[in-house]
């Protein structure tokens, strides 16, 4: 327990955090990492899994990752479940969309997963075109590229479909609101070590390219710019012991 | 830091694995390709109960960590290595 009570009080972290001795849990869950050989000292972790349950301990969701290097934060997995977060958002008023972006997370470390989410509500009776439709140009968030960042892959919801009577043409669309999360991780390779070296904080800007339509007019396509921006901690190689 | 009126406790499990290592039943050779998203409870199924100390050191049943709406199970790699 000191283990625990040291890295709680080196992290800031208020939640229970349980020590399972002999993996006794884990093996009761049936999620032992059997790919870690019994002689490997770091055997007894466990597959890197999250169970959301209810209040009475019923799983409502579950999210298991490659590996235990490079994680999910809470609110990153939450938010891709249509969760709303709580967070501080910037809000923008671009032609026929009401824009609030904001980042999942406070901080992140090399290896953290975490996501930018854009809510985007279209004003009265317009619509924007989902990804992958031709003929107009469909909605994409385009992230500028810098080192220390992966950008990974962006959610778009579930579309519409749209029946345009004079053209008699099926399109998908968005006309409700919805939500965009594209997700980012702070690059764990050591080559990125240097770009992110003595880095506090790191701003990410992006576009978010779209075009608006009412049942009569289509505007011109937008390209509208984002920026996000997540504090940097390097990685906790503090140990609450020294090691053997 | 925001929290979710809809988490209302987190827990995180981890592993002494100086404990675990002395343990030795057989497992899977190394390398070996294994899908987790096939492992352990499944959505709709209600998991078991356990107690285990927390860092104070303290016995803490699962259900006693609960919130109003539940709670979010972490399972993680041991917080010394």
């Amino acid at each position: 327990m000191p283990v625990l009570a040291d890295f709680a009080s080196r992290r800031g972290i208020a939640f229970p955090l349980l020590s399972d001795a002999g993996s006794a849990v884990i093996k009761q869950y049936g999620i032992l990492n059997t790919t870690v050989a019994p002689t490997n000292t770091t055997y007894g972790i466990p597959f890197p899994g999250t169970f959301f349950l209810d209040a009475n301990g019923v799983v409502t969701s579950r999210h298991f990752e490659a590996a235990y290097q490079e994680r999910d934060t809470i609110m990153s997995v939450l938010v891709k479940r249509g969760v709303k977060a709580a967070r501080l958002a910037t809000k923008i008023e671009a032609p026929h969309l009401v824009l609030t972006t904001y980042v999942t997370d406070d901080v992140a470390a090399p290896g953290t997963h975490f996501s930018a989410v854009v809510e985007a509500a279209p004003g009265p009776h317009i619509h924007v075109y989902a990804p992958g439709v031709a003929g107009y140009k469909p909605i994409a968030i385009d992230v500028r590229p810098q080192p220390g960042l992966v950008v990974r892959s962006a959610q778009y919801p579930k579309p519409e479909d749209y029946f345009f009577k004079p053209l008699d043409e099926h399109v998908a669309v968005y006309q409700r609101p919805f939500r965009i999360v594209q997700d980012f991780e702070i690059d764990p390779a050591p080559q990125a070590a240097d770009a992110l070296k003595e880095r506090r904080e790191m701003s990410i800007a992006g576009t978010l390219a779209y075009q608006a339509c009412d049942d009569k007019v289509c505007f011109t396509p937008q390209s509208v710019p984002l920026t996000w921006t997540i504090a940097l901690r390097p990685l906790d190689r503090e140990r609450a012991s020294p090691r053997p | 830091m925001s929290r979710l009126p809809t988490i209302a406790a987190c827990v995180l499990l981890s592993t002494i694995v100086i404990v675990a290592a002395r343990e030795g039943p057989a497992a899977q050779s190394p390398g070996s390709t294994i899908d987790p998203q096939t492992l352990g409870p499944k959505i709709g199924e209600r998991v078991p109960d356990f107690t285990l100390p927390d860092q104070h050191g303290t016995p803490r049943t699962l259900r006693s960590t609960f919130g109003p709406k539940g709670a979010v199970l972490v399972f993680f790699r041991s917080a010394d290595w």
